[in-house]
């Protein structure tokens, strides 16, 4: 009976919820448009930066996003071994917005290239076979293209083990040796749905460099990922929103599960940009655990209004 | 063709076409047959064979099958080791060659392939190639990933070792040790006194248009060849070739001083020359025995495989009354395709083929667990793998037709099992944490989460949208019996399709933050 009440309670706030969505917005602040943006744009002194885009093409919205952040000098020096970690979890196509898009990946291997990188590594321990995951989100081939390594995530002897500095739960993991090692790590996600964490973004795509993630699954799964943070903190995190999965994820049926949104999060926040990416799923940041836990930990911000965010409309 | 049959085999990287390999295997006698009778292909491989062999004995023994072709290797190597000698002729033990094939064909009519598998020498090569060999390739090939990474050559990488300490891995290695012992002991003794192949194959080969024979006039008892012959069918006191155990490596052509062996028509050199080989001369139950093979194959042809199909499946009709209808938790499953354990089992000769070209290893030679009798069957293992949503190599490669080839569309609603949910095992039952592995991993949405106490989700089953892949049991955490396992279908049935509604959430016409 309680559950039952419980449950109807839960749907009719989430129904207001819904419906309220489209009132609030009139009440927002006004959002800045792609001619406001040219505000000073240099980092505010103390509050981090999120940037926010819409309305454009991955690969445009990606440098408009980067030109807000100091451009991708900012974060990849010449000589530098740079990993950039997309989700690759599952052998689907694109279009079924399980996996990161390949268009971004491929802009940023690019970046990173013009930049001046010595090398771009790409991997996913993948939760799909992992050449035909490589192989069907079209990624593989994608940064291959491009001049990227396509590194085994599948090899336990790539893995080394570490303890986790601030670990609540999580005290040592195995880690990919690319994770620990490269000059630059960047974070590059695609919003979904997951039936188990509410939504996956930043956070939770850092399990795809962790070896054992059944630990983590029977062990407090969002505390795990929380703690995994103070291992170390991508060096930039891009959310990939353009097409976000809003039911059945994390893996989906088909492309009917995803909805247009063409948004693109950037910060070198993990936890900022998903505490924004939660509300782009309906979500409050505090109703994903990890996200609170990671704030608690102080890796990251979760309170949006202690962040500098940069609402950008490309359209 | 040894070579081609041992990379297919031992694969490392599941990279070779599944039309090279089931054709390839395909061109096996056991394989072939079988495949004929479980309407999946029209047993042209053996027809070729049978008539090669009528034509010039046993061709198959000597160029196509696989065990055929490592013994003579490990012959080479024995020989280029320490000098084997004179192995003496040995006559033949005719006792043993006819009640293994006496044997294998009994059983075959009453249990299907499985009794033909223990023998056939594609299905032994295969079995040992897909345990013992590849693991040695796949080690090998990773002590070379560092280096080959190193040089820049892109592409090499790890893959995980097959090799596990179990009864059926174990009894494989036994296997291989057996037959590589005979090999160096005594060259092609498993050929002549064990294989069911090679003694139907030589029974016809007796009958050959063209013979191998030895002519006294010639021969000074030198004894020259008896160093090479590697099938001790040479018996110098009478001067004769046993034919029906020459694995036609013709080695004795070339090491006779005296050119006395003769590679000849019977019937017109030797007819002539003694008056008694007429006897052996083609004899009209060789003969008949062709024509019966080449009409089935006719018959085949014109019915289409809808005749053998319904036969067999109104036998195993009658077996499932006998048992239950749902999962069963003991059932080993078997790959989608397979029908279910009885179709499966009659039509399987355990040659490992599927385990090696299954990219996600889910597939492997089980122990106990069909019984004794199918031993070293594939099964999927759900500790180990899952069976991938979008794959089904396992039926493109089965050259049998064990495993049917089904389109994509039709395997991703084959229900080989079905899964079981125990929510009093379930981490976020027993520990109040989220955790959710096993519906984030279903690709059909038959385990989804509902909200349970404090903000967690649970995970709830619809068994109706089960496809039994095995994701949620591999993916369970919790130790040691797992909260959510699946289990088999003795009939694989039909998952239903669940019919999807526009999405709930629409997209917010601005930030909402």
């Amino acid at each position: 009976m309680k559950t039952r009440r419980a449950f109807i309670k839960t749907s009719l706030a989430a129904g207001a919820a819904l419906s309220f969505h489209g009132l609030e917005r009139l009440f927002a602040e006004q959002t800045r448009s792609e001619t406001s943006a040219t505000q000073p744009s240099g980092p505010s002194a103390a509050q981090t930066l999120l940037v926010a885009v819409r309305d454009g093409e991955r690969a445009v919205m990606l440098n408009r996003a980067l030109a807000e952040l100091g451009g991708i000098q900012a974060f990849v020096k010449p000589g530098q071994r740079v990993l950039i970690k997309p989700n690759i979890g599952w052998d689907v196509p694109p279009e079924r917005g399980a996996n990161t898009h390949p268009e971004l990946v491929a802009r940023l291997v690019e970046l990173c290239f013009e930049a001046g990188a010595k090398s771009v590594s790409v991997f996913d321990n993948t939760v799909d076979e992992w050449r035909r995951a490589y192989e069907s989100s079209g990624i593989e081939a994608a940064a291959k293209q491009r001049g990227a390594t396509m590194v085994n995530g599948k090899d336990e002897s790539l893995y080394r083990n570490v303890t986790v500095p601030g670990g609540v739960t999580l005290k040592e993991t195995q880690v990919h040796r690319l994770y620990l090692d490269s000059d630059v790590v960047i974070n590059v996600p695609v919003l979904k749905t997951h039936g188990g964490t509410r939504i996956t973004a930043c956070l939770k795509n850092l399990m795809g460099v962790v070896w054992d993630r059944r630990f983590f699954h029977r062990t407090d799964l969002h505390q795990c990922i929380a703690d995994f943070l103070t291992v170390r903190k991508p060096d930039l995190n891009i959310l990939d929103a353009y097409h976000p999965m809003v039911r059945n994820g994390p893996r989906g049926r088909s492309p009917e599960d995803c909805v247009q949104m063409r948004t693109l999060l950037v910060s070198t926040d993990p936890v900022a940009v998903d505490a924004a990416g939660a509300k782009l799923l309906n979500f409050e940041p505090d109703q994903v655990a990890h996200i609170p836990a990671a704030a608690k930990l102080g890796v990251g911000i979760a309170d949006l209004d202690q962040l500098d965010v940069r609402r950008i409309r490309m359209s | 063709m040894g070579l081609t049959f041992f990379l297919v085999f031992t694969d490392a990287w599941e990279r070779i076409p599944s039309q090279v390999a089931q054709t390839l295997a395909r061109t096996q006698f056991v394989p072939s047959i079988v495949a004929h009778v479980a309407g999946a292909g029209l047993a042209i491989g053996a027809g070729f064979i049978l008539l090669a062999t009528l034509l010039w004995g046993r061709v198959y023994c000597s160029v196509l099958c696989p065990l055929g072709l490592y013994q003579d290797f490990i012959w080479w190597l024995r020989k280029k080791v320490r000098s084997a000698g004179r192995l003496p002729f040995m006559k033949e033990v005719r006792a043993l060659r006819w009640s293994v094939l006496v044997v294998s064909l009994a059983g075959t009519l009453v249990s299907g392939g499985m009794a033909l598998a223990w023998f056939d020498p594609y299905s032994l090569f295969g079995r040992i190639s897909s345990t013992v060999f590849r693991d040695a390739v796949i080690r090998l090939s990773n002590s070379l990933a560092p280096l080959m990474a190193q040089t820049g050559l892109p592409g090499w990488y790890h893959t995980e070792p097959v090799w596990q300490w179990t009864a059926a891995t174990v009894c494989t290695l036994i296997l291989l040790l057996l037959v590589t012992a005979l090999a160096v002991w005594r060259g092609r003794l498993y050929c002549n006194t064990v294989c069911p192949v090679g003694t139907l194959l030589g029974w016809l080969a007796n009958g050959a248009r063209w013979q191998l024979r030895l002519q006294s006039t010639r021969c000074h008892k030198c004894a020259r060849c008896l160093e090479a012959c590697r099938a001790q069918c040479i018996d110098l006191r009478k001067q004769k070739v046993d034919f029906s155990r020459c694995v036609l490596c013709l080695d004795c052509l070339a090491i006779c001083p005296e050119q006395g062996f003769q590679f000849a028509r019977v019937g017109t050199l030797f007819r002539s020359a003694r008056g008694t080989e007429s006897e052996t001369i083609p004899n009209p139950g060789r003969r008949s025995f062709l024509w019966t093979f080449l009409s089935g194959l006719g018959a085949r042809i014109v019915t289409g495989p809808s005749l053998f199909a319904e036969a067999s499946g109104s036998k195993e009709s009658d077996t499932a009354d006998l048992v239950a209808a749902g999962p069963i938790a003991s059932l080993p499953i078997t790959p989608p395709g397979s029908k279910g354990v009885h179709h499966f089992l009659r039509h399987c000769t355990a040659c490992g083929l599927c385990v090696t070209a299954c990219p996600t290893r889910v597939l492997e030679p089980a122990g106990l667990q069909f019984g004794l009798i199918a031993f070293l069957r594939p099964r999927m293992n759900y500790h180990r793998s899952y069976c991938n949503f979008d794959c089904h190599r396992c039926g493109k490669v089965c050259p049998t037709g064990a495993i049917h080839a089904l389109p994509l569309a039709e395997k991703q609603l084959t229900k080989v099992g079905e899964a079981i949910l125990k929510l009093d095992l379930c981490v976020v039952v027993r520990q109040g944490t989220d955790c959710a592995a096993c519906s984030e991993h279903c690709p059909t949405q038959a385990v989804t989460t509902k909200p349970y106490r404090d903000q967690l989700r649970v995970p709830e089953l619809h068994p109706s949208l089960c496809i039994g892949c095995g994701a949620c049991e591999y993916a369970c955490p919790v130790r040691p019996e797992r909260a959510i396992t699946v289990q088999g279908f003795v009939h694989h049935g039909k998952a239903e399709r669940r019919v999807d509604t526009p999405p709930p959430v629409r997209p917010p016409a601005d930030f909402p933050f």
